[in-house]
């Protein structure tokens, strides 16, 4: 038989004098504490959920325009020889085709105007293929699915009874999400107009080119680019090969010929 | 059940539950917070707790559980606390303030295992069950508490019974 526990006495004593000095709260004590405790609990919950709300729709909100970090396109990537000159988008005219300005698209955040203003922009850095015979918007018409883009595609050749440039050739078509690009026209390469030079362009416009290229426009330094702008067409490529009016004309193949007579090479 | 029996069942266990707490965490007033925090949480589940076939059962794996949780976040507070007042429950009227300090110098576990035994009168393997371990496990801890105790209270080796 084991000897009686002394510690069994002292936490006996230890348990009466703990109980004896204890004050026990009233249940109604503890029943409103559990009640302000619910209240709250239910405050919290009520504000984090205005909270959430007021974030999502704070971040939900119509985004006001900022200024371009960076441009959509930097520039028309290896279309032909076109100089690097700017190009008139500033001044294109209205565009005929209908701009889906709701398009959701990161561009609304980096072009001045958002979206609709991008989809507006007739110019160069819509042009995304290297093929210059076939330049299309691809980049433009994601963005801007529902545009419709009219684009003249011609060439200018030398005409010798003239002594300027004419238009010898002209396509014209809409440009949509569907068909992107339009079929520039070959160039007559004739002993004249292959030796006197000749221009390809594709631009924006919603009237007919001009029928000639003045001489001030063949001698101008930017090729014509400032021509386009009277205009108000925007520039989508261009390639060129002629010189100046006095050079061309100088050339034997390039003088001007009889009337009704055939150029020969 | 309703509000008259949670009153009796709040009055019977309040008190034995507040004296282990009391002798586990050292700190007579933190015990009846504790208590208090776990009848509060009772009465919330009232409609629940009160079918299960021991209530007290629950409020005490609640307080113990905080005591515990508290304990480990306090530790070292603790023993600061206690290095420099070293008579914080002298005041308290009544109780062996030897008996507190000797069981704040015991390792958590063997205090632990000592209050259940003596103050809610656990078996060995009720103390096991609760605290999740084997039950010479706890004859160890007990076994090791109790000669611990003894030493520090200057009890005669042969005075303490065996488990």
């Amino acid at each position: 038989m084991s000897d009686p526990d002394p510690l069994v006495g002292r936490f006996a004593a230890f348990r009466e004098a703990s109980i004896a000095s204890t004050e026990r709260p009233r249940v109604d004590a503890l029943r409103r504490r559990v009640a302000r405790r619910d209240a709250t609990r239910t405050l919290s919950a009520a504000l984090l959920v205005a909270l959430v709300a007021a974030a999502v729709l704070w971040f939900s909100r119509p985004q006001p325009s900022a200024p371009p970090t960076t441009p959509p396109r930097a520039s028309a990537g290896p279309v032909s020889a076109a100089p690097s000159a700017p190009a008139p988008s500033a001044s294109a005219p209205a565009p005929s085709a209908s701009a889906s300005a709701s398009t959701p698209s990161a561009i609304g955040a980096t072009v001045p105007g958002g979206v609709a203003a991008f989809c507006a922009r007739r110019d160069l850095p819509l042009v995304t293929n290297s093929d210059p015979m076939l330049p299309e918007y691809s980049d433009y018409f994601t963005h801007c699915p529902n545009a419709r883009v009219r684009v003249y595609a011609m060439t200018y050749e030398w005409d010798p009874q003239r002594q300027q440039y004419a238009l010898a050739h002209v396509n014209n078509a809409y440009l949509t999400a569907a068909q992107p690009s339009v079929a520039r026209p070959v160039p007559t390469l004739d002993p004249i107009s292959g030796a006197c030079g000749y221009l390809t362009a594709v631009v924006v416009a919603d009237v007919d080119p001009p029928a000639t290229l003045p001489v001030a426009v063949t001698d101008a330094w930017d090729g014509g680019f400032t021509y386009w702008g009277q205009f108000k067409l925007g520039v989508l490529e261009q390639f060129s090969t002629f010189g100046k009016a006095a050079d061309v004309a100088s050339r034997p193949l390039c003088q001007p010929q009889p009337s009704g007579g055939n150029p020969t090479g | 059940m309703s509000d008259l029996d949670f009153a009796e069942f709040y009055a019977a266990s309040f008190g034995p539950l507040t004296a282990q707490l009391h002798a586990f965490v050292g700190d007579h007033a933190e015990a009846q917070d504790l208590a208090q925090e776990a009848f509060c949480r009772a009465y919330a589940r009232w409609h629940t707790i009160a079918r299960f076939d021991d209530p007290t059962g629950w409020v005490r794996r609640v307080a113990w559980n905080m005591a515990i949780s508290r304990w480990r976040r306090t530790v070292r507070l603790r023993r600061w606390q206690r290095d420099l007042l070293p008579s914080a429950q002298a005041g308290t009227e009544g109780i062996d303030p030897d008996l507190v300090a000797a069981l704040a110098k015991l390792p958590r576990h063997h205090r632990q295992a000592v209050v259940l035994h003596y103050l809610a009168d656990f078996s060995v393997h009720e103390i096991a069950e609760f605290c999740g371990v084997a039950d010479g496990t706890v004859k160890s801890w007990l076994s090791r508490g109790r000669a611990t105790l003894q030493g520090l209270l200057g009890m005669d080796e042969g005075e303490v019974a065996s488990v």
